[in-house]
């Protein structure tokens, strides 16, 4: 069965179909929920409801574009809109210049590089993850999450300032390792 | 030792990040799509319920209040007669030979009288609304007389007729009337007959079956009957409370509604009433008002941080100001659309936050305000930094477009009406900033939690006097309760509004 057929079949919200799209598009869907969560089971959380509304919004698919780009933007702003209720008002613009270069003693698992952006403070987390994985300009982050470029541009700064530090501080925790052999 | 860019580091290790997803959520996705279509259904067949609800209930008012209505005989007409040189409805009562005339045949001579329409007839039986008789013939005429072109303008309503299954209407049928009048254009449109019969019996004593009936035998039978037979037309017949409002344009006549009812003095339901109503002269208005606004809320919490629902809140008065325009679809119901402009500012008192201090400059820094909860703010030994008090304003402009119903109560000199609908508000911006109680102000930005779209369900009341013939003073008061302001909390609003302003009717 081709993609569109299967489309065309959830659009008329038949149980099959949809299944088969969840299994095809579920990784990368929740891989999208994983980075811009604060956790796993907020992750998990999200995915479920984002999965809920993109069969809701199927309807609105129009077989112009890829149903994968399509489907990532929805998933995308689902996740954010859980954030964006969260707290009320934004932080105004302070831009802070951080060195774009990190030293990397050892290599990182992604696993650990996905913890440190859950870590980081939602709106922080949220404009890195726009900007850095997911290549939006900050023009269309700051239409987003309803705030300003500058805001996001700040937000951004801080994040990597926040990244930054932690990998430097696994690097000096390795070095330290590798001085005593604690390994 | 690897140099990175840090960007682009996290961009390669998340290239192709594709983690195993949780597969035993599709059970509860699954569930939730068959629940979310129940739950659809369900809100689709109580929404209808509820407009099918309105609409019955304002038949059944309205049905209800004809019915309950006992009909006074000075009601009674069986002739109009207009007379197109004075553009005037000449009133003649208790037969005036000039002004009236009722057909002293049975059949009526078509050649003598213009556009002679007969809209419609309809067959009842009498106990189930429908009253047939037979026996019975009443010509009922309504002559229009042209003094100019000695065109004269019959209309007929033909109640009984005894060959031809003649029929009295109970329900709401249209007559309509085209009448060119000295080739002018001029329409008489009845839409509304409505004949009460309830004794057949009476009605057979009223009118000899076998005779015919003209004017003085009419009056004859109606007065050994106790049946006031009247002719009534009337200059003034808006002001009169003969329930006939008729329009007479150059261009156009219109008698919108016509009742007719047969009652004896016993039964007043027995009267045979020919009534003109619902005449609507200009049916677009354009308003423009303006109102002050006192704003509060149920709940009175905090729209900027749940830590500050406690604190004192003040709504400002503030200020509407729009344009509207109406469409009257009957003399009693409109609708009107607006457009207009809405804002409110709330204060909150004694603020408790604590933040990060540029020690340079000795300023608060906007990007680490923390607000606390009131009844905490008295421990400084639980916060790191130092607790600071102020009061924050809270702007919002909403674009207000309303759509209401306009149900008119008295339509005198003096119009009383009730509204009833909704607005669509679009956020037209918002600001906050705090003021410390060392004067310091603090930006703090727009809010994310105001929906950019929301509602307000409208309700009011609304008197109105004539300045000119087509301009209106207009005083409103009104209450509108938002419903989705904020995304979040339930904090939703109510704005008291005295709409007042002036309308131009055309």
């Amino acid at each position: 069965m081709e993609l569109d057929e299967i489309i065309k079949k959830c659009q008329k919200q038949e149980p099959k179909a949809q299944e088969i799209i969840y299994k095809l598009y579920g990784s990368k869907l929740f891989a999208i929920c994983l980075k811009y969560s604060s956790s796993h089971a907020d992750a998990q959380d999200h995915f479920q409801d984002g999965f809920l509304h993109l069969f809701n919004k199927i309807n609105q698919f129009q077989f112009k574009g890829s149903f994968e780009g399509w489907a990532k933007r929805l998933m995308t702003n689902h996740v954010l809109q859980q954030y964006r209720k969260t707290s009320h008002l934004e932080i105004v613009k302070e831009i802070a210049d951080v060195p774009e270069i990190v030293e990397i003693e050892e290599e990182i698992e992604l696993n650990e590089l996905l913890k440190y952006i859950q870590e980081l403070p939602t709106q922080y987390r949220l404009v890195f993850n726009l900007y850095v994985l997911d290549s939006y300009s900050h023009k269309e982050i700051s239409e987003m999450l309803g705030i300003s470029e500058g805001t996001s541009k700040s937000n951004l700064s801080r994040a990597k300032k926040i990244l930054k530090d932690k990998i430097e501080m696994r690097n000096s925790l390795d070095k330290t390792d590798k001085k005593y052999n604690f390994q | 030792m690897n140099q990175n860019n840090l960007e682009k580091y996290f961009q390669e290790k998340f290239k192709d990040f594709e983690p195993d997803f949780p597969k035993e959520s599709w059970q509860n996705i699954s569930n939730q799509i068959k629940s979310k279509k129940t739950k659809k259904n369900y809100i689709w067949y109580k929404f209808s319920g509820l407009i099918a609800m309105l609409f019955l209930g304002f038949f059944t008012f309205n049905s209800l209040k004809d019915i309950n209505k006992i009909p006074d005989k000075n009601e009674i007409e069986n002739s109009v007669v207009i007379d197109e040189n004075n553009k005037t409805l000449n009133s003649t009562k208790n037969n005036k030979e000039n002004d009236t005339n009722i057909s002293k045949n049975n059949k009526t001579n078509p050649t003598d009288l213009n556009n002679l329409n007969i809209i419609k007839e309809e067959n009842k039986s009498r106990k189930e609304s429908f009253t047939r008789i037979q026996k019975n013939n009443i010509n009922t005429n309504v002559l229009i007389n042209s003094n100019k072109t000695n065109n004269l303008k019959l209309i007929k309503i033909d109640s009984f007729s005894k060959n031809s299954n003649a029929n009295i209407n109970k329900n709401n049928d249209d007559l309509i009337a085209n009448n060119s009048i000295s080739n002018k254009k001029s329409i008489i449109k009845i839409d509304y007959v409505e004949n009460k019969l309830e004794s057949n019996n009476q009605i057979e004593k009223t009118f000899n079956s076998n005779e015919e009936i003209n004017s003085s035998s009419l009056k004859d039978t109606t007065k050994n009957n106790n049946l006031s037979f009247n002719t009534t037309i009337s200059d003034n017949i808006y002001n009169e409370k003969l329930k006939n409002e008729i329009n007479i344009d150059t261009s156009n006549v219109v008698i919108k509604t016509f009742k007719i009812e047969l009652a004896s003095n016993i039964d007043s339901s027995k009267v045979l009433n020919l009534k003109e109503r619902n005449v609507v002269k200009n049916r677009w208005e354009i308003s423009t008002l303006v109102a002050p606004i006192f704003i509060n809320s149920i709940k009175n919490n905090s729209t900027i941080s749940n830590n500050l629902n406690e604190n004192d809140k003040k709504y400002y008065q503030s200020l509407s100001y729009g344009a509207y325009i109406q469409y009257q679809f009957t003399s009693k119901i409109g609708v009107r659309l607006g457009v207009s402009h809405i804002n409110s500012l709330q204060e909150t008192n004694n603020v408790a936050f604590t933040t990060e201090v540029d020690l340079k400059n000795n300023i608060f820094k906007q990007n680490s305000i923390h607000f606390l909860n009131t009844n905490s703010k008295d421990n400084q030994e639980l916060f790191s930094r130092k607790v600071n008090e102020g009061t924050i304003k809270q702007e919002i402009n909403f674009i207000e477009i309303p759509l209401e119903l306009n149900y008119s109560l008295i339509d005198k000199k003096i119009k009383i009406n009730v509204l009833g609908g909704a607005s669509l508000l679009i956020l037209n911006g918002d600001n906050s900033y705090l003021k410390t109680n060392q004067n310091q102000f603090i930006n703090l930005g727009n809010a994310s939690n105001i929906n950019s779209i929301n509602y307000s369900l409208n309700f009011g009341f609304g008197a109105s006097y004539p300045i000119f013939s087509q301009m209106r003073f207009h005083l409103q008061p009104s209450v509108r309760y938002h419903i989705n302001t904020f995304s979040e909390n339930n904090n939703n609003p109510y704005y008291l509004g005295i709409f007042s302003g002036l309308s131009f009717k055309f």
